[in-house]
């Protein structure tokens, strides 16, 4: 068996390459890599329908969260401005036009009793006795 | 060919900025596509194999120049770059084929001896089936000190391996080389 010196191999592979192949490369290779990078699409994340219904239905929940209460609904005094601003603008604007009948039964939600009132009492001067002694809750709910 | 340092470190900057970075990396592709050929030939073997692996290896270069920190020369980072590259490819096709990378390895041999990019005489196709023997990184030591020359210092930074360890394998493969062509002597 034959000895065999490492320097004695060949220093060439035997590998070979297309005609004209580095020549053609550079072009080629800088094409196709700036192509690669225009084409890079940005990352899309397909949401499931589930994920999408819940997305909506927290949209539409924050919306109506959002959105002013309805005339006619409710009140709830605890809401309101309890000042004498609010007391005065509801005395001018709705017990002046409200009919002695409604004043009257406005007293009987009071302490007092109705029929110690004549039937010639001064209008005015029950509206100031319902300023005194009623709360704003009670003068709100007769409007 | 290595560029001399000053000259990398102009080409860097001019990779990494924007405005110059595509005519920079014209004269990296010209400057080093036929050293990474066929650094990535000698671990593929096919002719195609190894277009495609260069592609996709400047490729990357391209993507990630911006992040090159500079911690080793341009050079030994591209050749990282292929030398993975190169494995990942061969690590694909093997799953592909449902074989592992020794048998893709074998298969790659034996088609050399068919294939028509390689005019190689009787003991040049002998000392790559000697080669093909090898594990990978005894392979890729010995192509590259026997075929590239590259200094140990670069190959350390380029496999990440101690320059003691490189020789130590270097050693190894030129032994089982040297083994294996004079049990299947041709001389």
């Amino acid at each position: 068996m034959q000895k065999i010196a490492l320097e004695d191999l060949p220093k060439d592979t035997g590998m070979t390459v297309p005609k004209d192949y580095f020549d053609q490369l550079e072009s080629r290779i800088v094409a196709t890599t700036l192509k690669s990078e225009a084409e890079k699409a940005p990352k899309i994340v397909h949401l499931n329908t589930w994920w999408k219904i819940a997305a909506a239905a927290s949209i539409i929940g924050i919306g109506l969260w959002l959105l002013p209460e309805k005339s006619g609904a409710d009140l709830n005094t605890n809401t309101m401005v309890n000042s004498e601003f609010t007391i005065d603008y509801y005395i001018d604007d709705v017990l002046s036009d409200m009919p002695d009948e409604g004043l009257y039964n406005m007293i009987e939600d009071s302490e007092l009793d109705a029929s110690s009132f004549n039937n010639t009492i001064n209008k005015q001067e029950l509206e100031e006795y319902l300023m005194e002694n009623l709360d704003l809750s009670t003068l709100l709910s007769y409007e | 060919m290595i560029v001399k340092n000053k000259e990398e470190e102009t080409l860097i900057t001019a990779l990494q900025d924007p405005y110059t970075k595509e005519a920079a990396f014209r004269e990296l592709v010209r400057t080093y596509q036929e050293r990474l050929y066929w650094h990535i030939r000698k671990i593929v073997l096919d002719h195609d194999d190894a277009d495609d692996v260069l592609q996709e290896t400047f490729i990357k270069i391209f993507r990630n120049i911006t992040s090159f920190q500079g911690n080793s020369s341009l050079f030994t980072w591209m050749y990282r770059i292929a030398t993975n590259e190169s494995i990942t490819h061969i690590n694909k096709k093997s799953r592909r084929n449902k074989i592992s990378d020794e048998e893709y390895n074998e298969l790659a041999l034996k088609n050399l001896e068919s294939d028509v990019y390689f005019e190689g005489d009787a003991i040049q196709l002998k000392l790559q089936k000697a080669i093909a023997t090898l594990p990978d990184r005894q392979r890729m030591v010995f192509n590259m000190r026997y075929f590239d020359e590259i200094p140990y210092k670069e190959m350390s930074k380029i496999l990440e391996v101690t320059v003691g360890g490189l020789k130590s394998t270097y050693h190894i493969a030129s032994q089982k080389i040297k083994l294996f062509l004079e049990d299947n002597e041709t001389f």
